[in-house]
C-alpha cells in the first residue's frame, strides 16, 4: 500500500503562478504515496498522467456512438465549450484527446465543418489563452478555437428567475456541444447539485452570474443558476448534447455522453458520489496535517489523491448531506452571529483546525486565500512566490502573515515545528496516490476501511435519496 | 479597506490604444486619451487586470512609493441606515462581503448612503469589487438597488442585483430542494 513517493503531474507554466519547481514535496527524503485504490480497492482505476490518451480517445468515439446528432445540418455552426479547468486534471492530455475525438465524431456523422471550441476560463482574463498556447489547440483539433473570460462580452439569458448573464461567445453558434470534465473539486460550492451543469453558471457565464452564485444565493440555492440558465429557451434551443470527462480519484476512467442533460448529470453524480465520497470522508477524518500547495491553479484547487485541497479545508463538513445548509462554513458563522456567540466575522471561511500548517511550494495566487494566512501557520517557499503574493489584488495583505522560506526543506521544517506534527499531506496535483509522510500514510491506512462501511451502508444511500437518484439507473 | 502598494503604470511607446484596458478597469482609472491610456494614480486600485489583458505588454504594476488607503469613512455613516438598508437587502452588515479586501457589507451599505453612484464609486471609496469581483459584486448591486440608487449602464458592469430570496414564493414551491429562503 505505502511505497516511494510517485512523481506528481508537471505543472504547466504560467503567467499566473511562479516558474514550475524542480523540487517538489515527493522529492523529499522520506515522502512516500499511498495508492487509492489500495485505501479502496472498490473505486474503479484510472489512467494517470502519461498513459491512457489513445484509449481515451476511443472511449470518447464508444460514447458518442449513440448520441443523436441529426440535429446538426452540415450548413451549421457548433461551439464544443471546454472548461480550461480540464487542461489542469494529469497534464491535460486526456481532456485534450476527449474534445478531438468529439470534434472528428460530429464532423463524421453530420458532414458539418464549422466546429468551433470555446475555451472558457476560470478566473483570469488570459488563463484560457495560456492554455490554447500551451497545447497547441488550434493545430491539434483541428477547429476554430477562441477563448473567452469572465468579462467578456455578455448574453443576457431569460430565465426562469430572471435576466442572468451569459457569455456571447460561448452561445454564438448554432448549437452548443457541452463538453467539461467531472472531477468534482469545489463540492462545497456545488453540492453534487446539477454539477454536471455548472459550467452553465461559472466557466460559461459572465463574472456578475459567478458573483450572484457566491455571494447572493445560499449554498444550496446558488445550484439553481445553472439549472435556470441550461433550461432557458436560449440555451435549450442550441444544445445538442453533452460529452464529460469521466474520473474517479483514481484517475481518468473514460467518457460519457447524452443527450439528455439531466439523465447524464444523474448517472455520473451516482458515481461520483460513491467514488469520491469515500476519498472525502476519509480527508474529513484527518486530525491534524501540514498541507503543502504544489502544482498550478490555486491553492484550493489543487488534488491530492484526486480530492482538491479546498476539501479538505471544508472536510469538517459532509458537503453530500444537503441536510446541511453550509458546507463552507457559512451557516455556522452566521448561526454563531445571531446567538451572540461572535460579534463580528473575522473570516470568511470556517477552516478546518486539522490544519495546523500550510506551505506553499508552488500555487497561484488570483483568487482570496488570505484567511489561510491569518489563521493557521503559513510558509512561502521563494522571494517569487511571495512577490507574486504582494502583487496579488486578491490577497493584499498575503504577506503580511506568512513568512518566507528559501526551500521547500526549510519550509518544511519551520511548519513541522509551528504544527507540532509530522503529518504531511501534498496537494500536488495528483490523483491516484497521496503524496504524504508515513505517519500520515499509516492514519490513512488505519481509517480507510471504516470510512468505506461508513459510505456503503449509510452515508451513499442517503446522498443518493437526498438526490432523488435511483441507485440502479443506468 | 484595502491598502494598495501598486500602481498601473503605461508604457507609451508600446500602447496602441486599443482600449482593452479601459473596458475592464473597475475603478475607471484607466482611461484612453488621445490614442494612448492614461492611469489616473488616485483611483488606480492594483487589480491588475489592465497588465493582464494588455497584448502589447504596454502596462507594467509599480510599487508606489507612499502606499493609497482606501476605506470609507464609517464615523460619518449613520448606523440605524446602515442597518435598515442592509436588512432591505437581506444582508449582514458585519459580514466581510469582499473576500479579497474584507471590505464589510455595511461598509459598503454605508458607501452606498453616503453617495456612491455606481459600482465604480464603490470600488474607489472601499476596495471591494477591486481583486477578483466574482463573490462581492452581486451584493453591490444589490444594495444600490435597496437604496433606489439607478446605476447607470456601462460595458464594465451588468446589473445583477438577484439574491435567494428575491426568488418568487411560487418557484421556492416548486423547488423546496434549493431552499432558497436559507440564510447560508
Amino acid at each position: 500500500m505505502v511505497r516511494p513517493a510517485v512523481q506528481p503531474p508537471e505543472v504547466m507554466p504560467s503567467m499566473y503562478g511562479p516558474t514550475p519547481r524542480t523540487c517538489r514535496p515527493a522529492d523529499l527524503p522520506g515522502m512516500v504515496s499511498v495508492g487509492v485504490t489500495e485505501l479502496f480497492p472498490e473505486i474503479q482505476q484510472g489512467y494517470r498522467q502519461g498513459e491512457g490518451v489513445e484509449e481515451t480517445h476511443q472511449a470518447t468515439r464508444d460514447a458518442l456512438a449513440s448520441v443523436n446528432m441529426e440535429m446538426i445540418r452540415p450548413e451549421d455552426t457548433v461551439n464544443i465549450l471546454c472548461s480550461e479547468h480540464g487542461f489542469y486534471i494529469l497534464e491535460g492530455l486526456h481532456y485534450r484527446e476527449m474534445l478531438k475525438a468529439l470534434g472528428d465524431v460530429v464532423r463524421d456523422k453530420t458532414g458539418c465543418e464549422n466546429i468551433r471550441y470555446r475555451v472558457a476560463s476560470g478566473v483570469g482574463v488570459r488563463e484560457a489563452d495560456e492554455v490554447v498556447d500551451y497545447f497547441d489547440l488550434k493545430k491539434y483539433l483541428n477547429g476554430k478555437v477562441t477563448t473567452t473570460h469572465p468579462f467578456d462580452k455578455p448574453l443576457p439569458i431569460d430565465t426562469e428567475i430572471g435576466t442572468l448573464y451569459g457569455l456571447a461567445r460561448i452561445y454564438d453558434g448554432d448549437w452548443i456541444v457541452h463538453a467539461p470534465h467531472d472531477e468534482p473539486r469545489d463540492l462545497y460550492f456545488h453540492r453534487m447539485m446539477n454539477r454536471c451543469l455548472k459550467a452553465f453558471a461559472m466557466n460559461y457565464a459572465r463574472y456578475e452570474t459567478r458573483a450572484a452564485f457566491h455571494g447572493t444565493f445560499s449554498n444550496r440555492a446558488s445550484n439553481f443558476l445553472q439549472k435556470a440558465i441550461f433550461d432557458s429557451p436560449l440555451v435549450q434551443e442550441k444544445f445538442a448534447f453533452s460529452c464529460i470527462l469521466r474520473s474517479t480519484p483514481d484517475g481518468i476512467i473514460g467518457t460519457d455522453a447524452d443527450n439528455d442533460m439531466y439523465r447524464l448529470d444523474r448517472r455520473i453524480s451516482r458515481e461520483l458520489l460513491r467514488d469520491y465520497g469515500k476519498v472525502l470522508r476519509l480527508v474529513a477524518e484527518i486530525e491534524e496535517c501540514i498541507a503543502v500547495w504544489d502544482a498550478g491553479r490555486w491553492g484550493y484547487y489543487i488534488h491530492s489523491g484526486g480530492i482538491a485541497f479546498g476539501c479538505l479545508e471544508n472536510g469538517k463538513y459532509d458537503a453530500f448531506d444537503l441536510t446541511v445548509p453550509s458546507a463552507y462554513g457559512l451557516h455556522d458563522m452566521v448561526a454563531k452571529y445571531f446567538s451572540g456567540e461572535m460579534k463580528t466575522f473575522d473570516r470568511i471561511m470556517n477552516i478546518n483546525p486539522a490544519i495546523k500548517a500550510v506551505v506553499i511550494n508552488q500555487a497561484w495566487p488570483g483568487l482570496p486565500i488570505s484567511d489561510v494566512p491569518r489563521h493557521v501557520p503559513t510558509v512561502v517557499v521563494g522571494r517569487d512566490q511571495a512577490d507574486m503574493l504582494n502583487l496579488d489584488s486578491t490577497n493584499p495583505d498575503f504577506m503580511n502573515h506568512a513568512v518566507i522560506a528559501d526551500s521547500l526543506e526549510t519550509a518544511m521544517a519551520f511548519a513541522g515545528k509551528a504544527a507540532g506534527t509530522d503529518k504531511v499531506i501534498a496537494f500536488d496535483g495528483s490523483f491516484g496516490n497521496f503524496t504524504v509522510s508515513p505517519s500520515m500514510a499509516e492514519d490513512l491506512a488505519v481509517r480507510a476501511p471504516e470510512v468505506s462501511r461508513r459510505v456503503d451502508e449509510e452515508l451513499f444511500p442517503m446522498w443518493l435519496k437526498q438526490r432523488g437518484i435511483d441507485p440502479a439507473e443506468a | 479597506m484595502k491598502i494598495v502598494q501598486f500602481v498601473s503604470k503605461v508604457d507609451p511607446e508600446k500602447c496602441n490604444g486599443d482600449k482593452r484596458c479601459e473596458r475592464l478597469c473597475p475603478s475607471g482609472a484607466i482611461k484612453v486619451v488621445e490614442k494612448i491610456a492614461v492611469v489616473q494614480d488616485d483611483r488606480c486600485v492594483a487589480c491588475g487586470k489592465c497588465h493582464e489583458v494588455c497584448r502589447e505588454d504596454a502596462v507594467e504594476m509599480v510599487r508606489r512609493t507612499r502606499p493609497l488607503t482606501i476605506a470609507f469613512d464609517m464615523q460619518s455613516a449613520d448606523p440605524e441606515k446602515i442597518q435598515t438598508l442592509c436588512a432591505q437587502a437581506g444582508l449582514l452588515p458585519d459580514l466581510p462581503l469582499c473576500a479579497c479586501t474584507g471590505t464589510t457589507v455595511g461598509e459598503i451599505a454605508a458607501a452606498v448612503i453616503g453617495g456612491a453612484k455606481s459600482p465604480e464609486d464603490v470600488v474607489v471609496g472601499t476596495g471591494a469589487g477591486s481583486g477578483c469581483g466574482i463573490y462581492c459584486m452581486a451584493v453591490i448591486f444589490k444594495l444600490f438597488a435597496c437604496a433606489g440608487v439607478k446605476i447607470p449602464e456601462d460595458p464594465r458592469w451588468n446589473n445583477l442585483p438577484m439574491t435567494s430570496h428575491d426568488v418568487s414564493e411560487e418557484i421556492a414551491r416548486k423547488y423546496p430542494e434549493y431552499h432558497f429562503d436559507s440564510l447560508a
